[in-house]
């Protein structure tokens, strides 16, 4: 794989959902992969803020190569979560990838307007989520150039 | 014997212009036969002296600006029909060499032309529903027809000149000083403003102002016509206050449709997502997983089956079915607790309350509401503290305020408005079991009966929820 080969590094996701259902999804998802992604999940749009700035309980996490953000999130949505990540200096260059059941067109215009680089539509049916994560894998670990930092 | 005092009295008889002469004590001493004819008055008659005397009262001629010693007065002759004419004012030494005045009265030229339909004018004006006046080229009111007195109560003495602006509402006074350039273009305009109806409320008016045009092209004032539009104006009102509110219910709807959507969306994908995991594994013959997934299946359904139930709660608010009676709350509270009465156990929860009032409401909504609030305050708490939740009302104006008073975790400030919303949580369902529809309802219920609901709280000291009821 070309970017474990050139960073060295397992590639790192950060997933903003409160759904353990959804969580464990990902996760089985992530097993039928070939290498081998470190997830990292947070459960609400504070936390996953506090994750990315290193605040309170999050001292020690270590910054991700893109992150999966729910939109329907407790606390802090995830359309206030994405402002804040495209406001920011540095996390604003971390790849962010709406991932909702959310079609509304609203939210599909907001999403993008705060510049989250792509929006995901959760299929319903295992199989087709599975192939959604596979091919968010495919694109953002073995087709793009990620900012190495 | 006053006669005698008149100078030329011969030639004043036969003069063929209206004379009038008072003495230095502004008394009437002389009518010659042209005024008589022209007005219908004599000096045997019972004169209108007081009306006179307001016409030629010390101070009107000065009130014309053009000329001193002339001014243009209106003034009802016997008959009750209205005059307008040029009065010209000069001064006369009498026979006893007392200083007098003397008056020479001419109808307008332009009026005489108008005085041949005016009867017929009058009659018409005096027939119709709407309220007409006249005002001459200097804006002063000279007529106003029986529709407008009837309407205001006032007699013509008591509207003329600018006395008629004494009914107009203070606030509307501005609205006819605004039209004052429009008039001066003589041009027909149209204007809203209220009058004071004889019954002294008022009403609102839609008048149109019509330049008078004589026949050799001279202006001679405006013609205003007017109507009560309260009515209108009132229905129109009402239809633009239903309109916002079916707008506001629209939106609420668009809202509903989409997060229910949403919200109903997501048990449901975990049921189908997991069922095909189990299957796969299962197809595998990999069945260590199993009883995880199938965890997720039964939360998945049995969230929905919450949802919907919740979903109908709100629905039933939102159809307003049960005509409002007197409810105690105290008894509201009492059923109330019997919903709540696992958590209450399980929790050994301390519920206080005592000595409500009786408020107009609808009972099921109104134990809908404290059901709610009760079940947060016993969900929202650590596992270590015993929940405390007292209920306590007071009054303010004509409102009762309740006050359900907790010692959970209490509510950070930036959500205290975002929980009222549907669907907004700021937990987790593994931290607090629920779908986010509660505080909706609440608010929901609240509003029908004419109040709002608040909350105070500060995270780690309890929260205390307020409603409003109208008594």
């Amino acid at each position: 794989m070309d970017f474990v080969r050139s960073s060295k590094q397992k590639p790192r996701v950060l997933l903003v959902e409160d759904n353990p259902g959804d969580i464990r999804l990902t996760q089985e998802a992530l097993k039928e992969s070939e290498v081998e992604i470190v997830l990292d999940v947070v459960s609400d749009g504070e936390q996953a803020l506090d994750f990315l700035m290193k605040r309170n309980k999050y001292t020690d996490s270590i910054r991700p190569h893109i992150i999966l953000l729910d939109l329907n999130l407790p606390k802090k949505n995830g359309i206030e979560v994405l402002k804040e990540i495209k406001a920011h200096d540095s996390l604003k260059k971390i790849p962010v990838i709406v991932l909702t059941t959310s079609d509304a067109y609203h939210d599909i215009s907001k999403a993008y307007s705060f510049h989250a680089n792509c929006y995901i539509l959760k299929p319903v049916d295992f199989d087709d989520f599975a192939k959604v994560i596979r091919l968010i894998e495919l694109f953002w670990f073995n087709t793009v150039q990620l900012p190495n930092e | 014997m006053s006669a005698d005092l008149i100078p030329n009295k011969a030639f004043f008889d036969t003069y063929n212009e209206a004379v009038l002469i008072l003495s230095d004590k502004q008394q009437l001493i002389y009518i010659n036969p042209a005024f008589t004819y022209l007005t219908g008055f004599g000096l045997q008659h019972p004169f209108e002296m007081e009306a006179l005397a307001e016409l030629l009262k010390p101070g009107a001629f000065e009130a014309d600006g053009l000329f001193k010693n002339r001014a243009f007065i209106s003034f009802s002759k016997k008959d009750g029909a209205l005059l307008k004419a040029k009065v010209s004012e000069s001064d006369i030494t009498l026979a006893d060499q007392s200083k007098g005045k003397f008056y020479t009265i001419n109808l307008l030229p332009g009026l005489d032309v108008l005085a041949k339909g005016e009867k017929k004018f009058y009659e018409l004006a005096d027939a119709s529903p709407a309220l007409i006046f006249l005002q001459d080229e200097n804006e002063q009111a000279f007529y106003f027809n029986k529709a407008w007195l009837t309407y205001t109560g006032k007699t013509l003495q008591q509207q003329q000149n600018l006395l008629w602006k004494s009914l107009i509402h203070p606030d509307d006074v501005r609205v006819l000083e605004e039209l004052a350039p429009t008039a001066a273009k003589r041009k027909s305009y149209s204007f809203e403003f209220r009058l004071k109806k004889f019954d002294g409320a008022y009403r609102n008016i839609f008048a149109i102002s019509t330049p008078v045009i004589l026949e050799d092209g001279s202006f001679a004032g405006y013609m205003s016509s007017g109507l009560d539009i309260t009515e209108v104006k009132e229905a129109q009102n009402q239809i633009s206050q239903l309109n916002h509110a079916l707008k506001q219910s629209t939106e609420e709807l668009d809202q509903f449709t989409y997060v229910t959507s949403h919200d109903l969306q997501e048990p449901l994908r975990m049921i189908t997502g997991y069922i095909q995991l189990i299957q796969k594994n299962i197809e595998r013959g990999n069945l260590a997983s199993i009883n995880e997934f199938m965890a997720f299946v039964i939360d998945g359904a049995s969230r929905m089956q919450m949802l919907i139930g919740d979903l109908l709660q709100l629905s039933r608010v939102t159809r307003k079915t049960v005509p409002f009676a007197p409810v105690n709350i105290n008894d509201i509270i009492h059923v109330a607790l019997t919903h709540v009465s696992k958590a209450v156990t399980a929790s050994k929860a301390e519920i206080a309350y005592e000595n409500l009032p009786t408020v107009n409401g609808d009972t099921y909504q109104l134990v809908s509401l404290f059901e709610n609030l009760l079940d947060n305050a016993l969900k929202f708490n650590t596992l270590q503290t015993v929940p405390k939740i007292v209920i306590s009302a007071s009054e303010k104006d004509d409102k009762y305020i309740f006050q359900i008073k907790d010692n959970g975790i209490g509510i950070d400030n930036k959500f205290h408005k975002r929980i009222f919303a549907i669907f907004q949580r700021l937990h987790t369902q593994a931290e607090f079991e629920g779908t986010g529809i509660g505080l909706a309802v609440c608010k929901k219920i609240v509003e029908r009966h004419g109040g709002e609901i608040w909350v105070e709280s500060e995270p780690g000291k309890g929260s205390s929820f307020y409603f409003s009821i109208k008594k």
